[in-house]
């Protein structure tokens, strides 16, 4: 914070509100039936989870809906030491670390960024990973708790 | 098509908790810029800005510095959320153009404004990636430094050597906001781990600060100076939004931005042809990925630039004698500094951080999360 001058503090208070648009409005339902589905592209194949509405790549609209595996493999990770904290912008060291991981979904060809939880130093790239659900499950992004390491599997 | 150089620059020192006004940072940085050029606001045709409105608090975040700018009556434009080096492209087309023969460009932030990493967050995905709370622009940074340091087997140890060399350069910088000429790996090393392999010396620092470009015509520009910096070529390329569709342990849009830029430059070999590097590195590893990005040598090749010393200030290519944006990082200013810079050391103007016989020069600016977008220029001298 400025030491030397007058500081004049504003507070733009904004919410805003989001259509998730169709595809997204299932997939968030699809959740409370522990089911995860993503979308087919007719032209390149791909299959995205979460569903997007345009396939970048070819710039068609993707259209089947494929049911997806709760498994998949950690393509990145990162070990958050912090956490943001939103309101301040601070860095808050967080008690115990938290794992990030960059996840791919068997049989699709994007990833999700969700957590994974196990022992920080057990978490490799390549490493096979399933979905972990809420106990109740209520159509909403929290029902997938996280990812839990498979295990006997690299 | 016309010629167009780089006349003058000026960079106002970069901090953090700058207590002059944003209109003051603003016009420090035009004013030294026109002093430089021997020119004043009248002699300008166009002004282009770069800035941001959520980092200054108010919409139209240009609207209360076109005065401060010299812009006031006067033909204007703004780029939002922009490091700088897209507001010098606009400027660029707009003398192309024709309608225009001088151009001031200049970029500006206050990090000490806003609430720190919230315009980052605000990039975000809100249907999936800002509800669920773990991705933000240095998460984002760890993620793409642990998938490309995992690929291409790269240790902690390079990415602290790239903190190091641009740290210590930066030192030799007086605009630099981070002086650390003593600085060692280790101390890298030790410095706070935020997400792995992000430690606090491996990222960028909230920044104040401004700096501006002035932009000519052949005919004027001979009038201007006798050193003019020639634009020779640019490219630019914007990658998907969804992180999850990117390659991370590359930089496809950075590689295909550069391709452009030298191919317009003429350029077959850049790792022989380019004398110096200026590129917008807001996180450490990310300078390894872009050496790969710009041909300065092959994929996975990175980590041997860093280690033999090829990009040190006496290297054969040094890249960020300035410090780069881990030295000084205002971030609508931090790509139009690397050119700033880039030209500075054409013309044998950067004091202790000057690198001896560059003719050509490369400056680098990127934007969004895990550089989405990047703009590649190719500087040179007579």
């Amino acid at each position: 914070m400025f030491k030397n001058v007058v500081v004049e503090r504003t507070f733009a208070s904004a919410s805003y509100n989001w259509s998730v648009g169709k595809y997204m409005d299932r997939y968030i339902k699809e959740l409370k039936n522990r089911k995860l589905f993503g979308v087919k592209c007719p032209n390149c194949g791909c299959v995205y989870l979460p569903p997007r509405m345009v396939c970048e790549r070819c710039f068609a609209k993707p259209e089947e809906w494929v049911e997806v595996s709760e498994e998949g493999t950690v393509e990145s990770f990162a070990i958050a030491q912090v956490k943001l904290d939103r309101s301040t912008g601070e860095l808050k060291d967080l008690e115990e670390p938290e794992i990030i991981g960059l996840i791919k979904h068997d049989g699709t060809s994007s990833c999700l960024v969700h957590r994974i939880e196990g022992e920080p130093e057990d978490v490799r790239i390549g490493m096979r990973v399933r979905a972990v659900w809420a106990e109740e499950t209520k159509g909403e992004l929290g029902d997938v708790k996280y990812y839990k390491p498979i295990r006997g599997e690299k | 098509m016309r010629k167009v150089a780089i006349v003058a620059y000026g960079q106002t020192k970069h901090e953090l908790d700058k207590d002059s006004s944003r209109e003051k940072m603003v016009f420090d940085a035009a004013k030294s810029t026109l002093k430089m050029a021997g020119l004043t606001k009248a002699d300008v045709d166009t002004f282009v800005s770069a800035s941001n409105d959520y980092h200054d608090g108010r919409t139209i975040s240009n609207a209360h510095t076109v005065g401060p700018l010299g812009a006031d009556l006067k033909d204007e434009s703004k780029v939002e959320m922009d490091s700088g080096a897209f507001a010098g492209l606009y400027a660029y087309m707009r003398i192309l153009s024709g309608d225009h023969d001088v151009a001031l460009v200049l970029g500006e932030d206050m990090a000490s404004c806003c609430v720190p990493y919230m315009p980052g967050l605000l990039s975000l995905d809100v249907t999936y990636d800002y509800p669920m709370g773990l991705l933000n622009e240095i998460s984002g940074a760890a993620l793409q430094a642990s998938c490309y340091m995992n690929k291409h087997s790269v240790n902690e140890s390079s990415i602290a050597k790239v903190s190091v060399k641009n740290l210590k350069n930066g030192s030799k910088n007086p605009f630099a906001l981070r002086q650390m000429p003593g600085i060692t790996v280790e101390e890298v090393l030790k410095s706070r781990m935020l997400y792995s392999p992000i430690r606090e010396l491996n990222a960028y620092p909230l920044t104040d600060g401004a700096c501006g470009i002035l932009l000519a015509e052949e005919n004027k520009a001979k009038e201007i100076t006798d050193k003019p910096v020639w634009i020779k070529g640019v490219g630019n390329c914007h990658d998907t939004y969804h992180l999850g569709e990117r390659t991370l342990f590359g930089c496809d849009s950075l590689k295909l931005a550069a391709e452009r830029a030298y191919k317009m430059a003429g350029i077959d070999n850049p790792e022989k042809e380019i004398d110096l590097a200026e590129v917008h590195e807001k996180f450490s590893p990310e300078e390894l990925i872009f050496y790969e990005a710009l041909g300065f040598c092959g994929e996975g090749e990175g980590k041997k630039l860093i280690e033999d010393g090829i990009t040190e200030m006496d290297g054969e290519l040094p890249v960020n004698p300035s410090g780069g944006a881990l030295s000084a990082c205002p971030l609508c200013a931090a790509g139009l500094i690397r050119i700033a810079e880039a030209a500075m050391q054409i013309r044998e103007e950067a004091g202790k951080h000057q690198v001896r016989d560059v003719k050509t020069a490369l400056a680098h600016g990127q934007n969004g999360i895990c550089a989405q977008e990047n703009i590649v220029f190719i500087l040179g001298g007579e």
